[in-house]
């Protein structure tokens, strides 16, 4: 057993922490949480950096590693800012699936310009008001001469709009079909096809720099070269996608928690009350202690699922355990944090609260708390021993 | 539970004014961050800006359990409505009410009770926040004048407010012990100025500011209770804030009743489209840890509302509701925000902006920590708790 990190991880994690005290600058980012932007220029020097995209191989403008440095810079970026490291972590969303299972053409377009920070990519999967059961999806895909035509309304996309480059669109294909597993397939939709519409949702929780739309895709038509992997194929790759993306989400809300907790460490060792120190209080250092463990605890767990995920072991309960923990921690160490700033925790300047409703955002997404456990369940049901 | 008719109406209009006028217009409050003048009209109309005021200086003269009922029907909406009367009825006007002379009370009373004047109150400092007694304001006698100076912070309604209730140290040694001094502010009174508004997590049609008193001269006659009380300011500061925690359990509360019928909407809603009752059984198990802790709340605040009515001692009653409710109405929250699953992100759906609002409710007029401070405190002064019997009242 080995629970350390390699020499070129540790300077990947310390690569991530100048780029921050570099460019997160808390006047640009005020700005951009004003006006609801998506924090281009900072994406763009993290693609210059080699930040995006790094599982992504040599050749296609990556650098071929392992989900667990994509994991470590997602922690650091979001431990940053919760808001532009949830943008920057999740500006090539939906990329894992074009990674795996895009033919030669479609990587060699598409993962270049995701990893030089030039587009943003979008999973298209929820659709109003099915929560989070994929299974009763029903935009479709209808084949009509040589191409597919798409029908239906895809919601909560994120990176949706005019800097996105394409969306992979998940299809019903085979309305005959009874089995869920067989009747879904991916299609790769350009931007720029017609038929595309995005609408915004209105004011949200968090992760206000996160370009999140309803995307209306009306008969649009894409030729078969579009199709990603095999026609019906969808669900199972959707299936393998979350696991891997759930275990990027647990590292955000990590990062998060930390972020939260360095903001409310530094306060307690500062703010006097009663003539004493606030860490010198008892119960303060309680907080703290809670807070600290359920950060390491979430952490380590991140950490074994990235790492049985980069040696072929990842299985989706486990990234569905690492991500209701890390939610969970997420949330309630923010949560903690705001309570530890008193007043100043409940106003934007002190920033623990925007991470506190950024973490709700994290919580939402990638399965909330009752899909994941749904998903850890899967398994359990059927006798598999801890 | 025996109400008067005039109040049961008074209840039933409440109700009406929040489904009708409130809730509708509750997103672009929050939006543009502001409550319509004409909209606070209405409010006033119905009395509402002097709910416990005596009935002899223009208030409702309302009992604490019927003021707890109406706070609990007007947070089923924006916290912002409650928010905008909420200074006028506790913090901002009890002083007047339990210390001022009989002048005092004539003069400001009527005009808070109409809504006329808001009052607000100013108590905390960017240094003395849970820590009270260690204000800095001074204040310092120059002939008919006093001289105010320092800095308070998060002052709710300063913006809207005509009349502020304040505390200055005017005995630097003996400070909470007989050298803290309350004062009646109004705005426009020479060295009295608003500061920023503070952008806050939520509550947000509700403002808070900062305040400022640069050489503020504030005629002797506005000691709360005249100059024979000077040097008792905290006490009647501590009074104050003593009574807004059963008020603080009831927005709470109000609240959570309104995030539970949202989410009990919400899963009708997917059951009757479509969805498999199977994939909502964890949904609706949420719904019943959210009745059981909704209703040992209300049954926890009424009982100690009763209490208080009854001439008794509430004030650990009083802290373990401020506690209970709003730890609680998190909680309800956080639940809803479950079964929404994603669309609880959205701020159409409302949950999110009560998880918001209410998180507020843990943190201002004494943070949970205080109240479980006051709580453990008044537990420590028995020898030995078997001897109490609090069951009697």
């Amino acid at each position: 057993m080995n629970f350390e990190l390699d020499r070129a991880q540790k300077q990947i994690q310390k690569a991530v922490k100048d780029f921050i005290k570099g460019e997160f600058d808390r006047e640009t980012i005020e700005g951009l949480l004003f006006e609801h932007q998506f924090p281009e220029s900072i994406w763009k020097k993290a693609g210059d950096l080699g930040l995006l995209g790094m599982q992504y191989p040599e050749d296609l403008s990556g650098q071929g590693l392992g989900l667990i440095e994509t994991v470590l810079v997602a922690e650091a970026l979001c431990r940053g800012d919760s808001s532009v490291g949830i943008c920057l972590s999740r500006a090539a969303l939906g990329a894992e699936l074009l990674l795996h299972y895009g033919d030669p053409a479609q990587k060699k377009k598409w993962l270049p310009l995701l990893a030089e920070s030039r587009i943003l990519s979008c999973a298209a999967i929820a659709e109003p008001g099915v929560g989070n059961d994929i299974t009763r999806c029903r935009t479709t895909a209808r084949k009509e001469g040589q191409d597919w035509v798409i029908e239906g309304i895809k919601t909560f996309v994120i990176n949706a709009g005019p800097m996105a480059g394409f969306y992979l669109v998940l299809c019903r294909t085979d309305s005959d079909a009874k089995d869920s597993q067989n009747v879904f397939t991916i299609l790769l939709v350009e931007t720029d096809r017609a038929g595309i519409e995005t609408s915004d949702m209105g004011p949200r929780i968090g992760a206000w720099l996160l370009p999140v739309k309803q995307v209306h895709f009306n008969r649009v038509r894409v030729p078969e070269k579009n199709v990603l992997g095999k026609v019906n194929n969808g669900f199972k790759q959707i299936t393998a996608y979350m696991s891997e993306s759930q275990i990027s989400a647990a590292a955000q809300c990590v990062g998060v928690a930390l972020g939260a907790f360095d903001r409310a460490q530094k306060w307690v060792r500062q703010r006097e009350q009663f003539g004493q120190k606030l860490v010198h209080f008892q119960i303060t250092r309680q907080k703290l202690s809670d807070m600290a463990t359920r950060i390491e605890s979430a952490r380590t767990l991140t950490y074994q699922a990235a790492w049985f995920h980069d040696t072929g072991h990842g299985k989706p309960g486990r990234s569905a355990m690492v991500k209701l923990l890390a939610a969970k921690t997420a949330v309630s160490v923010c949560d903690e944090a705001i309570q530890l700033l008193g007043g100043y925790g409940y106003i934007q300047e002190y920033e623990v609260e925007r991470f506190f409703r950024d973490a709700k955002f994290l919580e939402a997404f990638d399965g909330n708390s009752i899909t994941l456990k749904e998903t850890i369940a899967e398994e359990l049901a059927k006798g598999k021993t801890l | 539970m025996g109400m008067t008719q005039d109040f049961k109406t008074l209840q039933m209009q409440v109700r009406y004014l929040v489904d009708q006028e409130l809730d509708p217009i509750s997103q672009s409050v929050e939006a543009r961050s502001q409550i319509p003048e004409d909209v606070v009209d209405k409010l006033r109309n119905l009395g509402l800006f002097g709910m416990p005021i005596p009935k002899e200086h223009g208030g409702l003269g309302l009992s604490t359990l019927e003021e707890i009922l109406i706070y609990e029907q007007i947070t089923r909406t924006n916290g912002a409505f409650r928010s905008r009367i909420g200074t006028s009825n506790g913090i901002g006007s009890m002083g007047i009410v339990y210390d001022g002379t009989p002048a005092q009370k004539q003069h400001y009373l009527p005009r808070i009770a109409k809504g006329e004047w808001t009052a607000a109150f100013a108590l905390t400092e960017p240094n003395a926040g849970s820590d009270a007694g260690s204000i800095q304001t001074s204040a310092v006698l120059e002939g008919d004048h006093w001289i105010l100076n320092g800095t308070k912070v998060f002052i709710t309604n300063a913006d809207t407010a005509r009349v502020f209730t304040t505390v200055a140290v005017t005995d630097e040694v003996k400070r909470t012990r007989g050298g803290v001094t309350a004062f009646i502010l109004e705005k426009g009174m020479p060295g009295f100025s608003v500061g920023a508004t503070d952008i806050k997590m939520g509550l947000k049609g509700s403002h808070t500011n900062e305040l400022i008193f640069k050489d503020c001269r504030v005629p002797k006659e506005n000691v709360i209770g005249g100059m024979d009380r000077v040097g008792q300011g905290f006490k009647t500061a501590m009074r104050v804030l003593d009574k807004g925690r059963l008020s603080m359990g009831a927005c709470a509360l109000g609240a959570a009743q309104r995030v539970i019928e949202l989410s009990h909407a919400h899963i009708r809603y997917q059951l009757e489209t479509g969805r498999p009752e199977q994939t909502l059984q964890a949904a609706q198990f949420k719904l019943a840890d959210m009745a059981i802790q909704i209703s040992a709340a209300r049954q926890m605040l009424y009982h100690a509302s009763r209490l208080k009515d009854g001439g008794h001692p509430v004030t650990r009653e009083a802290s373990m509701v401020k506690v209970f409710c709003t730890e609680m109405a998190s909680r309800v929250a956080g639940w809803a925000m479950e079964i929404f699953e994603e669309d609880g992100c959205l701020t159409e759906n409302k949950v999110e902006m009560f998880l918001r609002d209410v998180r507020l409710y843990r943190i201002y007029e004494g943070t949970s920590e205080i109240q479980r401070l006051i709580i453990s405190r008044d537990l420590m002064k028995n020898k030995d708790l078997a001897q109490e019997n609090r069951n009697e009242f």
